[in-house]
């Protein structure tokens, strides 16, 4: 393409020119877009709503919320194809990164900034991000903190030794806080919230998204859904779900949408055909977020004009933080060996696929993680460590306790002798600092052999928790036209189901905050669109 | 004295003693079917604190108190009651005096209800029960229906195997766990030393 | 000649009316339909038949229940986690539960024509939090 246009584009994302600015298709001198233009004539609406957002998990609520606060006049529907609310964030943590907090200035941290942020971010994101998007979520943290709190959410203060702030892996600063009771307690409260105070915002459970309808200016004018649909969580591929043939359930039904359709439909993580023809190794790993993390969505997004990108890219979350495995060993079950070096500069990435790769040599059996009390010691994250031993930290999150060796070899079907001799070389060599993998013993601290009852192990398994690959969005949260690379009216994405603010990696802490602010931004911006009709 | 006089009066002295009798047995049957009486051994007591929270028990606005024997001795006739009281107030005092009756799996016994609740009981005051064309729960309207129904089959099915938790608030289970855990989470050594399955 | 015709007209109108009535309200196999949509132990023991559940006027027109339905007898979703309170002390009261309390719909976890699932084993492990979900 034309050095023009390029230049073009990009200032378009600086600037976040709105739907004003849009040139209709045919003006281009295109022929062809991405869509069927659909007459809003033709279509014998069965609802109608100003705002229509897809998804109840964090942006979706927040988007729906600020939407509802800010224009009290216009009717909000914050739809879910599940039964069960609140998405991927219900079961999530959602630990958040946040510069500038009352916490972290009690602590005496006065020197981070969204700055920092961004450098601690962009270093991950190795530089598959498009900035704009990136300062927009680095910026906002702290605003997203107030207003959590303002709407009925409180933050754990028993964390970071009693403070409410820790430094997370990958942070130079401590500013990540937690919500008390994690996920469950930022959609609880927010249901609560629009329950309370905002009688112009409607939830509605079972509500399939099938078809995003774009008349012929391309301004997106309603949706095609199905009411009372029922989600089954029993195929081997979730992703069945989204298939007609397959899942049947519910009643078609249109929805006239006059302002702004909201995308806060989340990843699609749990769909092994979708993920897995974009990383062949997907198909069979494992995930633990929301069954509903299907494709069906992005595919809606897809065929009606939204740009996709960052489809390939994916990131592992381990139930216990990576930079607390090196502690330990990983070993394969059958030969008691070990397959990678647990340090791996703290690459989730590189430690996640030697798992994925050593799992595939044994019939999918899971490699066990092996700390002895010395480890344990160390972890930075006991919170986590406490959870995995009270067996509440999620598939294969579960750490269990052995007086001994033996014992431990039992659990696992091992076989004692080759284990103990294996930790016995590794203990050898790691004196010496000369690990068989590259191990760097200064790393260790005093954690430098397996010798120290009680141990400790657990299944270590990678999940492919968050995809971020989706529709690629502008400043303004709004979605991008694949053809024309021109924003579309009245379409907005926001959180998982956008792409562009993350890359490589996404660092930890740092969902929350995009699905926040720019669940924010695209609330805000889809109550002030122009109503079609 | 003569024969006549004699007869008048052992039938005076068998009326007094009969009455007497029949009075003292009416007035142990009435002192021994309360919660206060039956709930006065050890292992009854999470059976009275639970009835204590129900609305039989005494939880409600009207000041209704039932007895334990309204709903576990038999109402169908004067002499299945009375076997049936005897029986149970000989077993119960035997076991609750002589064997350990910690021993008793209570959690288990409640799938047995049907066997120690009796409908005679329920309609001895729910009299109309069957016979409602209007409720508050229009639903009863049907289920009750079909008890009906079934009353004149091989297998008749009872009030307990629908309401199963009626009378104990629905409580029973949660305080003979207090004593018996079912599930070991309330241990904190329990996870720990879980092997994986 | 028009006697016989209005018969003519007066028998085929008739025999149309009987094929439609038939054809419109056959009587359902409700042996087979009992086969194929076994009901759960503790459903059978109450000699419970489908029109107990399904309100709809013909078996073709039945619905999966939604959870109002189920608690038409079950009472309310307060009264069914209230029977598992001694579960409330771990959060792991399946009916009022840390990440829902009482906000799960019923199907979440149960079935009735097919083995029910627990949908807490997605994410842990259940072994001494509860037993089989029914």
């Amino acid at each position: 393409m034309s050095e023009n246009k390029k230049n073009t584009r990009r200032s378009f994302l600086k600037m976040g020119l709105g739907a004003a600015a849009i040139v209709p298709v045919t003006a281009l001198g295109l022929s062809n877009s991405a869509f069927a233009a659909t007459d809003p004539k033709a279509i014998k609406w069965d609802d109608e709503m100003d705002v229509l957002v897809i998804g109840s998990g964090m942006a979706g609520m927040i988007a729906g919320i600020r939407a509802a606060e800010t224009d009290p006049s216009i009717k909000v529907v914050v739809a879910d194809k599940m039964s069960r609310l609140g998405g991927s964030s219900l079961i999530s943590g959602l630990n958040m990164a946040v510069v500038g907090s009352d916490l972290q200035e009690k602590i005496g941290v006065t020197d981070d900034s969204w700055e920092l942020l961004l450098k601690d971010i962009e270093k991950e994101a190795k530089g598959y991000n498009h900035r704009p998007l990136t300062e927009v979520a680095a910026k906002g943290t702290l605003k997203l903190y107030n207003f959590l709190k303002d709407h009925g959410v409180q933050y754990d203060m028993s964390i970071g030794g009693g403070t409410g702030v820790k430094k997370l892996g990958g942070h130079s600063r401590a500013r990540c806080v937690w919500p008390a009771g994690g996920g469950t307690e930022v959609i609880k409260k927010l249901q609560q919230f629009c329950a309370e105070k905002l009688s112009n915002l409607e939830i509605r459970k079972k509500v399939l998204l099938e078809e995003i309808l774009r008349n012929d200016e391309g301004r997106v004018i309603g949706v095609k859904v199905r009411e009372k649909y029922r989600f089954n969580s029993r195929p081997e591929d979730l992703g069945d779900n989204d298939n007609p043939e397959i899942n049947k359930s519910g009643k078609t039904k249109y929805y006239k949408v006059k302002r702004g359709l909201v995308m806060g439909s989340g990843g699609y993580n749990q769909d092994r055909r979708f993920r897995g023809d974009e990383v062949g190794t997907m198909y069979n790993a494992a995930s633990t977020t929301q069954p509903g993390a299907t494709a069906g969505a992005i595919k809606a997004m897809i065929n009606s004009g939204f740009k996709p990108i960052h489809m390939t890219l994916f990131r592992f979350a381990f139930p216990i933080p990576t930079e607390d495995i090196l502690w330990g060993i990983l070993v394969n079950p059958r030969t008691g060996e070990r397959f990678v070096d647990e340090y791996s500069n703290n690459d989730r990435q590189t430690i996640g696929m030697a798992i994925l790769e050593e799992r595939r040599a044994i019939d999918g059996e899971h490699t066990v993680l092996i700390y002895d009390q010395k480890g344990a010691d160390e972890y930075h994250d006991q919170q986590r460590l406490h959870l995995s031993l009270e067996g509440k930290n999620g598939t294969n999150g579960t750490i269990w306790k052995f007086e001994t060796l033996e014992e431990l070899a039992i659990n696992f079907d091992m076989n004692i002798a080759t284990l103990k001799a294996n930790i016995e070389k590794y203990n050898i060599d790691m004196e010496k600092d000369q690990d068989a993998f590259h191990k760097p013993k200064s790393k260790l601290k005093t954690a430098t052999s397996i010798s120290k009852a009680p141990y400790y192990a657990m299944q270590l398994n990678p999940r492919y928790n968050y995809a971020q690959g989706g529709a690629l969005i502008t400043p303004e949260a709004r979605a991008i036209d694949v053809v024309t690379g021109d924003t579309i009216p009245g379409a907005f994405v926001c959180g998982e189901a956008a792409a562009g603010t993350y890359g490589y990696i996404r660092l930890t802490a740092c969902s929350t905050i995009d699905c926040g602010t720019f669940g924010m931004v695209a609330g805000e911006n889809a109550a002030k669109e122009q109503p079609w009709s | 004295m003569n024969k006549k006089l004699f007869v008048l009066a052992l039938l005076v002295v068998g009326a007094l003693i009969g009455t007497g009798g029949s009075l003292i047995t009416a007035e142990i049957v009435h002192n021994t079917g309360n919660e206060a009486f039956c709930g006065s051994c050890h292992s009854m007591e999470p059976m009275a604190k639970t009835f204590k929270l129900d609305v039989h028990g005494g939880n409600n606005d009207r000041g209704f108190v039932a007895e334990c024997a309204d709903c576990h001795l038999p109402h169908d006739s004067v002499v299945s009651y009375m076997i049936d009281k005897t029986k149970h107030g000989i077993n119960d005092v035997f076991v609750e005096t002589f064997t350990n009756t910690e021993e008793i799996d209570w959690i288990a016994r409640r799938s047995e209800r049907a066997r120690y609740v009796f409908d005679s009981g329920c309609l001895s005051c729910h009299q109309d029960l069957l016979d409602k064309t209007i409720a508050s729960n229009p639903k009863s309207l049907q289920t009750h229906a079909h008890y009906k129904n079934q009353l004149a089959k091989e297998d008749p099915i009872q009030c307990v195997s629908c309401h199963a938790t009626i009378g104990h608030a629905d409580q029973l289970r949660t305080v003979l766990n207090e004593t018996n855990p079912e599930y070991s989470f309330s241990s904190s050594k329990a996870m720990a030393i879980t092997k994986k399955h | 000649m028009k006697k016989l015709l209005i018969i003519a007209i007066s028998f085929f109108v008739f025999s149309m009316s009987w094929a439609t009535i038939s054809e419109t309200t056959p009587e359902p196999n409700w042996q087979e339909l009992a086969q194929e949509y076994s009901i759960k132990p503790h459903h059978r023991a109450l000699k419970f038949d489908c029109v107990m559940c399904h309100s709809e006027s013909t078996p073709d027109d039945y619905e999966p229940l939604e959870t109002e339905q189920c608690l038409d007898c079950h009472g309310s979703s307060q009264k069914v986690a209230n029977r598992l309170k001694f579960m409330d002390a771990n959060h792991t009261n399946p009916h009022n539960s840390f990440h829902d309390g009482l906000d799960l719909d019923c199907y979440e976890c149960h079935a009735e024509h097919e083995p029910s699932i627990n949908l807490c084993t997605r994410c842990h492990e259940v072994g001494n939090w509860m037993s089989t979900v029914k």
